[in-house]
């Protein structure tokens, strides 16, 4: 901690209910679809499931094409424990090893396990598994980060991080307080909505084992004010098991009040430094679906293998949400929510702010996706018009970035000015462009920017390697004719010596 | 006025002695300078410049006896970049040396390949693997696209294709009509 951040810890802080977060508020549109509770989706044909998540490189694939698999057996391993493990949703066999696009990494094809489902596992991959292992409360957190990490679990809000990873990382430092995260902010999206309702004494329990986990001295539950019944539903399981560490908020409703850095400011007062983690700061914060699969896998033996996803919009005859195996294709669990209506046109993976309009309907789930949203054929599209500087994306922008500079920056390609302005603490939670009066796509352009800064660094990166290859080379070349001139001296005057008297 | 002149003996003797030692233990070893441009050039190791490689190039532009704007590979980012350090105006890429969009790299046709190890030695980054009388081949991850290999190949059995060993490299089109977040708007 240096001295300005102690100097501002002495400084009287403000309420966070006084606090200025910009944001948005924004129609939910979320009743279409929380009201009906979890459907199981069948299992698909063929499943596709991804090997790596988002940043990792994935396990070592250990089944071989043809194998058989049973349910929950893992289909690769992590012996250095840096990544997520896949494992399979259902008994079957693998039918190919293949890469493909998927409903995640920006539709970049991405290398995945076929594995085609056995007639007889359509009946059971929903069901309970055998409560097995020791009690997770009793056992020391090394102990719950090594299950974690063989159940497969991720940040299932989306961020896909290995959660153990995330429990390694913050245990090198002290945390205070571990935060459950049930904002979920974004409109038309319900999943966690509902399985706070219907899984919340699951959500309590893994957010206890995760609070032991970390050792932390208290955990934070915060919830919308627009989802009670998620409330009292999580309000009755603590009571029926009370924990006195861990409590329960309610969040005012707000986009994007569900981001990290967000949820941490308002449930905390505490701000996350731009460039650093919550864990500079003491803090954790995990998904209530993350808390719900550790509860999951440390009480019920059942490794992430399914996941809640909504399925929503104007678009499917019938909206609501699907405990859908991963990998399945997009269009089987539309398929399961009645279909596309005949008005149909734009699919969107993720919800309207934050997801991206998918190329395909057959790329499968991943472990990362909350919500498939189909909507109607577009309003007559309103044309971008030139940015006026009015500068309502910087009062909305809840990191208080200036979005129309930018902007400026992106379009002229000026990286060392996005670097100045900190494009990369974008989170891209589109709340700029939802307000922009000439409708400017900007985070579009952003997502663009963002690029633009990976390959600058990349390349540089790459040059540096290579540079280093060159100075060796370079090296090795000089050593080489320094030992022929030496060897030719030496045979030189072997041969003179001998010529002589 | 003798009390003056020998304070200022000593004066000049103290710190006379203080800057010598500084330039004997404070040295640093090479040119910084030439480091510092060295490591904003893309290593490619053309010789597009007219230097045998990235380094002496740098070396050059550190003394003064090169131009700025003949890094093809860097294109004007490069020049900006040097520009910048050099705290001197950026002038237009030097003619005839077109900057190419695309990162690219060899690629050694094995049914042509006849193992004379010319390319092996026009390699400046050791990126071709092979034997006299042996297949060679580039290991793609390695190569800068540097064409070097080209003129050797008495066969012309090598081509540049485009790196998709590193698909991160490319730039992607922007995506202006495919993905409109936000523009969902409910």
């Amino acid at each position: 901690m240096n001295l300005l951040t102690r100097l501002r810890g002495w400084l009287p802080t403000p309420h966070p209910a006084q606090r200025r977060y910009g944001g948005l508020r924004l129609d939910a549109h979320k009743t279409a679809s929380n009201s009906a509770a979890i459907r199981r989706c069948p299992l698909p044909p063929v499943l596709s499931l991804p090997i790596a998540q988002r940043d990792d490189d994935g396990g070592q694939v250990i089944v071989k094409l043809g194998d058989r698999v049973q349910r929950n057996q893992p289909l690769t391993a992590d012996p250095a424990a840096r990544n997520a493990i896949v494992h399979a949703p259902c008994a079957g066999h693998i039918s190919g090893l293949a890469t493909r696009p998927i409903a995640g990494a920006d539709g970049q094809p991405q290398p995945c396990i076929m594995l085609t489902p056995d007639s007889t596992a359509h009946d059971d991959h929903h069901g309970a598994a055998v409560p097995d292992g020791p009690d997770p409360l009793s056992q020391s957190p090394a102990a719950i980060a090594r299950r974690i990490h063989a159940a497969g679990i991720v940040g299932l809000g989306g961020a896909l991080f290995p959660t153990h990873t995330k429990l390694a990382a913050a245990g090198r430092r002290s945390v205070h307080t571990v935060i459950i995260n049930g904002a979920e902010c974004e409109p038309y999206i319900s999943c966690d909505d509902r399985l706070m309702r219907e899984r919340a004494a699951a959500v309590i329990d893994g957010a206890r084992i995760l609070i032991r986990a970390l050792r932390a001295d208290r955990g934070l539950l915060g919830v919308e004010d627009n989802k009670p019944e998620a409330f009292t539903a999580l309000r009755d399981a603590l009571r029926h098991r009370p924990c006195e560490r861990l409590s329960l908020h309610r969040l005012p409703t707000g986009y994007p009040s569900g981001g990290e850095r967000q949820i941490i400011q308002r449930l905390t007062g505490l701000t996350v430094p731009a460039d650093g983690l919550p864990t500079d700061i003491g803090v954790v914060c995990f998904n209530v679906g993350t808390a719900a699969a550790v509860h999951q896998a440390l009480r019920q033996n059942r490794p992430v293998t399914h996941r809640v996803v909504t399925v929503t919009g104007n678009g499917v005859a019938q909206p609501g949400n699907c405990d859908v195996p991963i990998g399945t294709p997009i269009a089987h669990v539309i398929a399961h929510a009645g279909g596309y209506t005949a008005a149909a046109r734009r699919l969107f993976i993720g919800g309207p702010m934050m997801g991206w309009l998918a190329a395909a309907d057959d790329l499968p789930i991943t472990k990362g996706t909350n919500c498939l949203l189909v909507l109607n054929q577009p309003q007559p599209g309103i044309p971008t018009r030139a940015c006026i500087r009015c500068g309502h994306c910087a009062d909305v922008c809840p990191i208080h970035l200036l979005p129309q500079q930018l902007y400026r920056h992106v379009q002229a390609g000026d990286l060392t000015q996005l670097t100045r302005h900190r494009l990369h603490n974008c989170i891209e939670c589109g709340a700029c462009a939802y307000v922009c009066p000439s409708h400017i796509p900007l985070i579009d352009h952003f997502r663009d920017g963002k690029r633009a800064l990976t390959q600058q660094r990349q390349r540089h990166e790459q040059a540096e390697y290579t540079r280093r290859r060159v100075v060796a080379r370079d090296a090795r070349l000089a050593r080489e004719a320094a030992e022929r001139q030496a060897r030719l001296a030496r045979k030189k005057a072997r041969i003179t010596g001998a010529a002589g008297p | 006025m003798l009390l003056t002149i020998v304070t200022f003996a000593a004066l000049a003797a103290a710190l006379g002695l203080l800057l010598g030692s500084a330039a004997v233990y404070f040295r640093v070893p090479g040119d910084p300078v030439a480091e510092r441009i060295d490591a904003l050039l893309p290593q490619t190791q053309c010789g597009q410049c007219d230097f045998p490689g990235c380094r002496p190039y740098a070396a050059a532009i550190a003394k003064g006896t090169a131009p700025i704007n003949r890094c093809a590979p860097g294109g004007e980012a490069t020049v900006r970049a040097i520009a910048d350090l050099l705290e001197v105006e950026p002038v237009a890429l030097a003619s005839g040396h077109d900057t190419a969009d695309h990162p690219v790299v060899a690629l050694i046709d094995e049914a042509t390949c006849i193992g004379c190890t010319k390319c092996l030695l026009a390699c400046p980054v050791d990126a071709i693997v092979g034997a006299a009388k042996y297949l060679h081949t580039v290991i793609a991850s390695e190569c800068t696209g540097c064409e070097l290999c080209l003129p050797p190949c008495p066969v012309d059995c090598i081509d540049l294709i485009p790196a998709t060993a590193r698909p991160a490299l490319h730039r992607q089109p922007p995506p202006m009509t495919a993905s409109p977040p936000g523009q969902g708007k409910p």
